[in-house]
């Protein structure tokens, strides 16, 4: 009983005892404390938005991440506990940061009625826009060519790897049908995999290849693709290696 | 952990995105959001298509395992239950093909059950449905065809438990069986013996529990009361027709058929009557002897006696004589056997010994004749006419005319023994003739 209490009391002690570090001075203590309540921190901010934080405007997160450096700042051990406090004051500053936004849109609309100001404004927007709608088009190019695979995007969610190294294995296949030209030709227009060239020209077994294949051309078609956004998301992976 | 992804489908119910770990994750729908927009999402956000899917089978499958491990478990039990909640009574039949009717409340056989393995041999498979009294009667019917019931094993044992008590309905199926049998046209069924015993809820139960009939069950019940030393095994293995034999003080055994029941009743009081003879016979053997030899006495007197006096009628003599030829048969072969004897030893020792032996012999003869004699005076004062021959044949000039009447009465007597028992009668009374005199 003793060591379990002894636990618990460890555990608040040290989130007392690490903001009482933070306020004499630890940045570096503060640092690793954000990072560790990021996830608290996202889905209080869900809680008030009611959806996914986009990090296109990632003013919701980082304001998330002001409220909660000031709730460290601001917090008394003798006003109760430290998350709900924190909670409560990421809380206010995602109202009041929607409350500006709503009241911004339509000072810009009245704006646009009243005068000719607005027209940078809609410049801005219209940029957003054409960005919005090209990244759109790529997903749907991208979903379009999955079919003529006959694969569906469900099937790609059941099938991919769940490994991150079977992942990277698969993705380097990806990637030498997509520098070896006559290969990548070859899957584009016969729709099915060229499992023979790749056994031997790479030392894959047929049992990868088979199994990974929905993800394989599912990577191949990103590669292939305009969309920097997905490209980087596997360069991302790639780099790690 | 803080995932970040492209967004690259929408659904009704969730959206599809592609990670930055080159992932494609299903995640809950929140809010609008747009194909292409990358998005920050955490762990709880993640649909785990896989393993609920997983889940729902397990679910499945452990519903069904549930369903199989009650259904074998308690299926039995509730099965039983159910049909008890439709019995209103059990009623047993044992020949020694043991059966179970359950009947509802209309008499109507439910279910037929076979206590032990011959009881499936007389079960016939329309028997449900049947009104009870024509179920037992039909099995009775099988079980004489399959010769269990036979003219040595013919009880039968029948025995009721209600099991749900109805004021309204009281089926006396004893009076109904024995008029079912009465009643048919068939001679089969003749001279069955009827033993009917009430059981009870409670005794169904009991019996249940030891895997025999209610009937046997009373039965033993009725058995162990005076004999403790019954086992349960025992009467489960027995004939009813053994088990009813060994303890008829105990059980009421009605006969089915009246007037074959009336004989046999009648052939029971005979055979008993016979019996107790039997054994008075073996206890008095020792008696009997001596008053076989008395009354023969006793006898030859009387003829004695009649042969005076019916010197004239000489058929009535003859016919008289042979009646008495048959008791004394016995008295003859004792009689011949001393002969033998006393012959033999004639032959032996002609002269000296001759006297000596006869003397044992009367003398021996004197005891046992004493002895007669005592009885036959405690008869004599009873029997005035036997005494006045006593008297007769006392004095000595009677015998000599005795013996010429004799003579005279030999023409009429064929057979030789009977001059022979005269003369040894006369023997023997000139013996005692002596004694008395001494």
């Amino acid at each position: 009983m003793a060591k379990i209490l002894d636990i618990f009391k460890r555990k608040k002690d040290t989130l007392e005892e690490r903001l009482i570090s933070i306020k004499e001075g630890d940045t570096q203590e503060r640092e690793n404390l954000i990072a560790e309540y990021t996830p608290f921190i996202i889905k209080s901010i869900t809680k008030v938005t009611n959806r996914y934080i986009e990090t296109e405007n990632d003013d919701e997160y980082s304001l998330g991440l002001e409220a909660f450096n000031e709730a460290i700042n601001k917090y008394d051990i003798e006003k109760g506990k430290f998350l709900s406090f924190a909670q409560l004051l990421i809380r206010n500053k995602i109202i009041d940061y929607l409350r500006k936004e709503s009241s911004k849109e339509t000072v810009i609309s009245i704006d646009e009625e009243n005068a000719n100001s607005g027209v940078s404004c809609h410049a801005i927007g219209e940029e957003d826009f054409t960005d919005k709608l090209d990244m759109k088009n790529e997903i749907i190019k991208f979903q379009r060519q999955l079919e003529e695979f006959d694969i569906s995007v469900n099937e790609l969610v059941e099938s991919s790897p769940k490994h991150i190294d079977t992942r990277l294995n698969s993705i380097s296949i990806a990637r030498y049908i997509v520098e070896n030209g006559h290969i990548k030709e070859k899957l584009l227009s016969k729709k099915v995999m060229p499992v023979k060239q790749l056994t031997t020209e790479i030392n894959v077994s047929n049992k990868v290849l088979k199994r990974n294949r929905k993800f394989i051309i599912a990577t191949v078609l990103i590669l292939n693709s305009n969309s920097q956004l997905l490209k980087n998301y596997i360069e991302e992976v790639e780099r790690r290696e | 952990m803080v995932y970040r992804g492209t967004i690259i489908k929408e659904e009704e119910n969730f959206i599809v995105v592609l990670t930055n770990k080159s992932n494609y994750m299903k995640l809950k729908k929140k809010g609008e959001n747009q194909l292409g927009k990358e998005i920050i999402f955490l762990e709880e956000d993640i649909v785990k298509e896989r393993t609920t899917r997983y889940s729902k089978h397990y679910a499945i499958a452990a519903v069904l395992v549930l369903l199989i491990i009650t259904t074998v478990m308690f299926g039995n039990l509730s099965l039983n239950n159910l049909m008890d909640f439709n019995t209103y009574a059990i009623v047993s039949l044992d020949i020694n093909p043991s059966l179970e009717f359950k009947i509802d409340e209309n008499d109507t056989v439910r279910k037929v059950m076979a206590i032990n393995k011959d009881g499936k041999n007389i079960i016939d498979n329309d028997m449900v449905g049947m009104k009870i009294e024509d179920a037992i009667y039909q099995s009775i019917q099988n079980a004489i065809s399959a010769n269990y019931l036979t003219e040595g094993n013919d009880t039968i044992l029948i025995s009721k438990a209600i099991i749900k008590e109805n004021e309204n309905n009281n089926i006396d199926v004893k009076t109904k069986i024995i008029d079912k049998i009465e009643n048919s046209s068939s001679k089969k069924g003749d001279g069955i013996k009827l033993v009917y015993i009430d059981s009870s809820k409670e005794n169904y139960k009991k019996a249940e529990k030891e895997n025999i009939s209610i009937g046997k069950y009373e039965l033993y019940k009725k058995i162990s009361e005076n004999n403790k030393n019954v086992s349960i095994n025992e009467v489960k293995d027995m004939k009813v027709t053994e088990l009813v034999n060994k303890n008829k003080s105990i059980i009421k055994v009605e006969d089915i058929d009246k007037s074959d029941a009336k004989s046999k009743n009648n052939d029971k009081n005979n055979g008993n009557n016979d019996s107790e003879n039997k054994v008075k016979d073996n206890r008095n053997k020792d008696k009997d002897k001596v008053n076989d030899k008395e009354k023969k006495d006793s006898n030859l007197s009387n003829d004695n006696s009649d042969i005076d006096k019916s010197n004239n009628g000489k058929d009535n003599i003859k016919s008289k004589d042979d009646n008495h030829d048959k008791s004394k048969k016995d008295y003859k072969d004792d009689e011949d056997d001393i002969k033998n004897k006393t012959k033999e030893s004639k032959g032996k020792d002609k002269n000296n010994k001759q006297n000596n032996d006869n003397k044992d012999i009367n003398k021996s003869q004197d005891k046992s004749i004493n002895e007669d004699n005592n009885l036959k005076d405690r008869e004599d004062k009873n029997d005035k006419d036997i005494n006045k021959d006593d008297k007769d044949k006392k004095s000595s000039n009677r015998k000599d005319d005795k013996k010429l009447d004799k003579d005279k009465n030999d023409d009429y007597i064929d057979k030789e023994d009977r001059k022979e028992n005269h003369k040894v009668k006369s023997d023997y009374r000139n013996n005692s003739q002596d004694k008395k005199n001494d």
